[in-house]
């Protein structure tokens, strides 16, 4: 396809991303760049919250939104690195009626949140695990959770539905 | 994030939040929050400023719920808004850290019999 090829390789992503997701009703509205540095957390939850304003979304909605994509972020800049080298993780925004997406996508080792068990609540406090909770909040508060491993990057999806 | 303590009566504090409980608000109250676990018996926290909650500031509030315990006190939740209130649910830290609608609330549950 002629327009294909002026994209630029960032741009090409975007569209497959969109295609991929097999419905014509999605559309990209934003992206951002991320260091692999805890700075970055504030960084994207500013950005969910401009994202949030942009499309009158409900609170609930913008809250859910941050929760899942800082859990995802903050999962990426703590473990998925084997080296201290700089790295970008990007966020991309896709919105179709009554629905929002963020697309993080990483090149750290590859890493299938929904293949890791899901840890199940203590009863006591006695009990309770002090950490590891993130991947299990972000599945239980999204709508809808994909990954993909492509090009060697991890393509982690998550959906939200409103309205 | 910012965060205030204040004696309520003897041998029970509360303790204010306010602003993003995620990993760096988790580590700016980390220390304040450890202090006054240390100083009181018991500790009813106030989540009413709380805009944010992530699952790194769950793990403070339930490494020091866990500390209290240790030491025969108990920690108390207030105020948690419904966001704040559905992220403790879902992790199960509602199941094992009290919430209460309000501090006179708060203050019953920690007089009733084994509170």
């Amino acid at each position: 396809m002629a327009e294909a090829a002026t994209l630029s390789p960032a741009g090409r992503r975007r569209t497959d991303r969109v295609a991929e997701r097999a419905n014509a009703d999605w559309a990209p509205v934003r992206e951002i760049a991320l260091a692999n540095e805890t700075a970055a957390l504030d960084q994207l939850t500013r950005w969910i919250d401009g994202l949030g304003r942009d499309l009158a979304a409900a609170e609930t909605v913008v809250f859910d939104l941050k929760l899942c994509a800082y859990e995802a972020v903050a999962n990426i800049i703590s473990y998925a690195y084997d080296d201290d080298g700089h790295h970008l993780i990007k966020v991309y925004a896709d919105v179709a009626p009554g629905a929002v997406a963020l697309t993080v996508e990483d090149d750290g080792r590859p890493f299938n949140p929904l293949e890791r068990p899901s840890q199940r609540p203590a009863d006591r406090l006695e009990d309770a695990s002090i950490g590891g909770h993130g991947i299990r909040l972000m599945r239980e508060i999204a709508d809808a959770v994909t990954y993909r491993r492509v090009d060697g990057r991890n393509r982690l999806t998550i959906e939200k539905r409103f309205g | 994030m910012q965060i205030d303590a204040v004696e309520i009566r003897d041998g029970v504090a509360q303790v204010n939040l306010n602003g993003s409980l995620d990993v760096s608000g988790a580590a700016r109250i980390e220390r304040e929050l450890a202090t006054t676990v240390r100083s009181t018996r018991d500790l009813i926290v106030n989540l009413a400023g709380v805009s944010f909650l992530s699952s790194q500031g769950v793990r403070v509030l339930v490494a020091n719920a866990k500390a209290m315990q240790s030491r025969g006190g108990r920690m108390l939740i207030i105020g948690a808004t419904p966001n704040v209130g559905k992220v403790l649910k879902v992790i199960g830290a509602a199941r094992i850290i009290p919430m209460a609608e309000s501090l006179d609330d708060a203050l019953k549950l920690l007089e009733a019999p084994g509170g």
